[in-house]
This record gives structure tokens, C-alpha cells and sequence, in this order.
């Protein structure tokens, strides 16, 4: 080993070690021993492995940080310029010259009245009924609305989610975070396949002011792989708001918006497949009518009637007879033995003899897809499944 | 007056100069930070984004920090809290910042270096995982944030030397594969 103890080794190698990172020359004391220099020799090895920020990035995050510290600093001053007594008022007194002259004169008359009534007694005490404590309005003023700047989009394309925020109440707000976490959903396998942290920023928003904020979507997913055509969910997370002047909290909840990756022309099934197939479960009977493929997505035409031959009757008052009476109809699908994938799909105009179900939505399919496999697996409480396979090509 | 030791914010400085003096300490630790969180998750782009966030919540949290504390130190502290919420969530999401994601592919660096700097730290990551977490932590303190033993024992809770031998005690435990990485 050495002529050195385990504590002198340690003390030794970390003095060179600090030297190393210093850029120093690391010199070698006597009898170290083979195994010490081996030990060096892979903190050298550490050592080199410098990864420097690109300085495109250190630019870039120098630049947000001051315009962070920008921001704060005015929202500071606003604040100390506004704040008390003679900042309130400040707000409230105009501008032009002579509508404060009117507004000063409109103050000293209403001073006059107050003075004057409190000078002169009541002619008879008037009943009083008791007041109510003044509620104060919870603080959720905020609209948010989130946009995608187009209907669908081709493969590859950026994608920009518009968030639009407005401050429909009375006082000034301050809204956090901004932007709000975000998160892409695979609409079919509810998977999350890419987020966005929630930023640091706290933003003050006058009363009636409406400002927009945005997040490009580069259609890559967190491994940087362009996803799937398909549908996606983007989920916007929740904002916290406060009110400056009453100083109420509340939280806006989020809000899902759905966006479409087309198939390109040429790669997706593009055709109408008429089914026709029907199968019972439950003293339910399915008919699957139709299935429309494109590069959009497919949709799933369906009836469902009751199986009157059936022994097991559909349990009441759930036999839906009319589109109104199914909420929800849940499905999931896969094509040629790929992961299933989930769709909920709902009531439809009455067709004959049965209540309409529909699907949309559903992944577009590539061209050469041979077998889409269909399972309904419940209509609101009835529980399925009716499963079908439908040959494609 | 106050007077500044190396490292620290005296109160003056740092209500009349806050852009200066941030600005000074972000060139001064912002590599350090970046390399630190590197090592701990293996990854270029997300520890770009997780130092983003690091020194995004550091100028929340500036009016915070106390005179006795060394900058560097409390920011690695905000690193360390950052490193665990991500291992917390990392089975579902990678955490990934607001900007545009153009940003991280850089127009000037050509492809290979781009794939040339996350395949080592790639490796990187992969060498150190074959010890404790702590002892990654501490070799990530040490190469990534080159802190001092001091340094390092003040945040983990331990003392200096017995930094300094867990220090030597992983990559002694390292040298056995050494080798083989490095011919790799």
C-alpha cells in the first residue's frame, strides 16, 4: 500500500485534487504506493472531463435573469409609488387640470356634508336592522384561455400554445407562476410525453388588462423524438392569484385544450369501411356501423340496442333510450396488435331502431394497417365488453 | 459598515446593486453549477434547464440570503433541493424549462460536438453510477461544483475528513473500472 495511513492518503488526495481543479501542477510525495497513483490518476482523469455551457446558453439564461430583475425592480417602484394613503388617491385623481379642480372642489363639498350632517342631531332615532358584514368578492378575476394557433398540424411543425390571460375584476392582481407547468398528454394512452416546469415569474396585472403569453411545442417528446401522429392534450396547470388591495388569494384552476398531428398525405389510411357487425353483452347490443379513416384520425360510427333475446336484461333505469342518456362511452383500440390505446366517445342522434354512439378523435392509422381491433368496453355503468375486429385493407 | 468576506453579499451591496453583484456571482458559478448538476443526472439538455431554474429561484431568493453565508453554498443548496424534486418525478416527466426548446440546439456547435459533449457526460453519469448516492454527491460537490472538503461537510452534515476519505474511497472504488471506461 504505502507508507502512509488511510487518513494521511485521504488528506493527501484531496490537497491534490484541489490543485487539479485549480489548474496547479500536482506533484507526487514519496512512497505513495501504486494503488494511491492509480487512485489520482482517475480524479485526473474526472478532473479533465470539464463540460463547459455553451455560450449560447449562459447568454440566453443572463439575458432572462436581468430582464427578471427588470421586471421586479418595477414592480417594486410601482409599488412604493402606490402604495398608502396618497398612492391610492393617486390612482384615482385625473390628470387634466381642470377635472382636478373639479374633483378637488366635489372632495370639499362632500367633506362639507359630512361635516354638516354630523352637526346636526337626528329629528327622531330611525330603526336600525342590522347589517350584514361586507363579504368580500373571492379573488378569481382571471380569465385564462389557452389557443393552439392552428386546428392540426403536420409532423415536425412547431406548434404554439397562446395563453391569454385577463384581469376581469376591479383591483390590480398578481398572478403565479407564468408560465403555469404544462404538460403534453398522449390523448390515446393518457401518457404524459413531454413537460414544461412552471416558470418563477409573478406578473402584476391592472384591472381589464389582458396580456398573452406563449410556449412552442417543437413536437419532440422529453427523449427529444418527434412524437407520434395522433392527439394530444395539452394540460395547463393551475395560477395563483392575489389581490393587491384586499390582499384575497384564490387559484385559478387549469384547463385541458386538445391539438392534432396529422399523418402526411400518402402515409395514413384514407378510406371508409362500412362494418355492419353486431355483438351483444349484457342484454346490450352493439352494432358497429361504420368505421371513417383519413389523415385526421378515425371516427367510430356505432348503435346500441337492447338484446331482447338476451337472458341478462340491462339493469333499470340505465337502459339508455335516447343519445342524451349516455354520457360517456369508453373504448380502446389498437391496430395490428399495438398498444391499446384509449377513447371516450358519446351519444349520438337516434338512428333506426337504436341509440347512436360515436367516437372521434381516435389516432390516425398508417396505410398499410391491416386490423383495427375495437373493444367498447362500457356505456356509462353497463359494462361491456362488445370487442370487433375490422379488417382494413 | 459591513465589510465583504470572499463569497458573501454584504446587505449594502445587495439592495443598492443587486443586477451587479448577481451578475458578477452568475459568471462566477453558473459553469460550476451546470457541471455539478452533470454529474447528477446525466444529461445536457436537462442540466441546462435544471441550472435555469437554479438561478432563476436563487434571484427570488437573493433578499434571502443571510451575511454569513458564502453565495456558492446557498446556491448549491437551491441545486441540491432542485436534483431531488427531479429524482422524485423522474419516473413520469422530464422536467424541461419554458423556453423555446430551439434555444438548446445550438446554431454554432455542429452536430458531432453536440453529440460528442452528451455522450460524455453521458458516460459520466454512467461511471458514477456504479457508487452510493452519496458518494455520487460528493464526487458531483467535488469535479462538478469544486467545492472544498469544508464546503462539502458544512452541506451534507459530516465532517472534513471524513469527506476527504469517502472522497478517496470512491474513486479507489472507481479504479477497478477505470480502465475499461477509459479505453471506452
Amino acid at each position: 500500500m504505502g507508507k502512509y495511513n488511510k487518513a494521511e492518503y485521504a488528506k493527501m488526495f484531496s490537497e491534490s485534487v484541489d490543485n487539479m481543479l485549480k489548474g496547479e501542477r500536482v506533484s507526487l510525495r514519496a512512497g505513495v504506493g501504486d494503488e494511491y497513483c492509480e487512485v489520482l490518476a482517475v480524479a485526473e482523469w474526472l478532473a479533465k472531463r470539464r463540460i463547459n455551457a455553451r455560450p449560447e446558453f449562459k447568454a440566453a439564461l443572463r439575458s432572462r435573469l436581468l430582464s427578471q430583475l427588470n421586471q421586479e425592480e418595477a414592480g417594486m417602484s410601482y409599488r412604493q409609488e402606490n402604495s398608502g394613503f396618497w398612492g391610492v388617491l393617486k390612482r384615482f385623481m385625473p390628470r387634466h387640470p381642470l377635472w382636478q379642480t373639479v374633483t378637488a372642489l366635489a372632495v370639499v363639498a362632500l367633506i362639507g356634508v359630512i361635516v354638516w350632517s354630523n352637526i346636526t342631531p337626528p329629528a327622531t332615532p330611525e330603526p336600525t336592522t342590522p347589517v350584514e358584514p361586507m363579504q368580500v368578492a373571492p379573488v378569481m378575476p382571471l380569465l385564462v384561455e389557452a389557443t393552439a394557433d392552428h386546428e392540426s398540424y403536420m409532423p415536425g411543425e412547431e406548434i404554439t400554445i397562446e395563453l391569454t390571460l385577463t384581469n376581469a375584476g376591479s383591483e390590480v392582481i398578481t398572478i403565479s407562476p407564468i408560465l403555469p407547468e404544462m404538460e403534453i398528454i398522449s390523448s390515446g394512452k393518457q401518457e404524459v410525453v413531454r413537460y414544461f416546469a412552471p416558470g418563477s415569474e409573478h406578473l402584476q396585472m391592472e384591472a381589464g388588462k389582458t396580456l398573452t403569453k406563449n410556449l412552442v411545442w417543437d413536437q419532440k417528446d422529453s427523449n427529444r423524438q418527434q412524437v407520434p401522429p395522433g392527439y394530444y392534450q395539452v394540460s395547463v396547470g393551475e395560477i395563483r392569484i392575489e389581490g393587491a388591495e384586499s390582499g384575497a388569494t384564490g387559484t385559478k384552476p387549469g384547463s385541458i385544450l386538445e391539438i392534432l398531428i396529422q399523418s402526411p398525405q400518402g402515409t395514413a389510411l384514407e378510406r371508409t369501411i362500412d362494418v355492419n357487425e353486431t355483438v351483444s353483452a349484457n342484454g346490450f347490443a352493439i352494432t358497429l356501423m361504420r368505421v371513417e379513416s383519413s389523415t385526421t384520425g378515425i371516427k367510430v360510427y356505432a348503435m346500441a340496442t337492447i338484446d331482447e333475446s338476451s337472458a341478462q336484461m340491462p339493469a333499470m333505469p340505465a337502459i339508455p333510450t335516447s343519445p342524451m342518456m349516455v354520457a360517456q362511452a369508453f373504448a380502446q383500440y389498437s391496430v395490428d396488435g399495438s398498444e391499446p390505446k384509449q377513447v371516450i366517445g358519446t351519444g349520438k342522434d337516434p338512428v333506426e331502431g337504436g341509440v347512436g354512439l360515436y367516437w372521434s378523435n381516435l389516432d390516425p392509422i398508417p396505410v398499410d394497417a391491416k386490423v383495427l381491433t375495437f373493444i367498447i368496453t362500457s356505456l356509462d355503468e353497463q359494462q361491456g365488453p362488445w370487442d370487433f375486429e375490422i379488417p382494413l385493407q | 459598515m459591513i465589510e465583504s468576506r470572499p463569497g458573501t453579499v454584504s446587505s449594502k451591496d445587495a439592495k443598492n446593486n443587486k443586477a451587479e453583484v448577481f451578475a458578477t456571482l452568475y459568471e462566477e458559478h453558473l459553469p460550476k453549477v451546470l457541471r455539478y448538476i452533470g454529474y447528477r443526472v446525466g444529461d445536457m439538455y436537462l442540466a441546462e434547464d435544471m441550472t435555469s431554474a437554479v438561478f432563476e429561484k436563487a434571484l427570488n431568493k437573493f433578499h434571502s440570503l443571510r451575511l454569513d453565508e458564502t453565495f456558492g453554498a446557498w446556491l448549491f443548496s437551491i441545486a441540491r433541493n432542485t436534483i431531488t424534486d427531479y429524482f422524485r418525478v423522474k419516473a413520469k416527466r422530464q422536467v424541461v424549462s419554458i423556453e423555446e426548446v430551439s434555444e438548446v440546439c445550438s446554431q454554432n456547435d455542429s452536430p458531432e460536438d453536440e453529440a460528442i459533449r452528451q455522450e460524455e457526460l453521458r458516460r459520466l453519469h454512467e461511471y458514477l453510477s456504479h457508487v452510493s448516492p452519496r458518494e455520487q454527491e460528493i464526487v458531483s460537490l467535488k469535479f462538478g461544483a469544486e467545492l472544498t472538503n469544508r464546503e462539502i461537510a458544512r452541506m451534507l452534515g459530516l465532517s472534513e475528513s471524513n469527506i476527504g476519505v469517502i472522497l478517496y474511497r470512491t474513486l479507489s472504488k472507481l479504479r477497478q473500472n477505470f480502465k475499461d471506461w477509459q479505453d471506452g
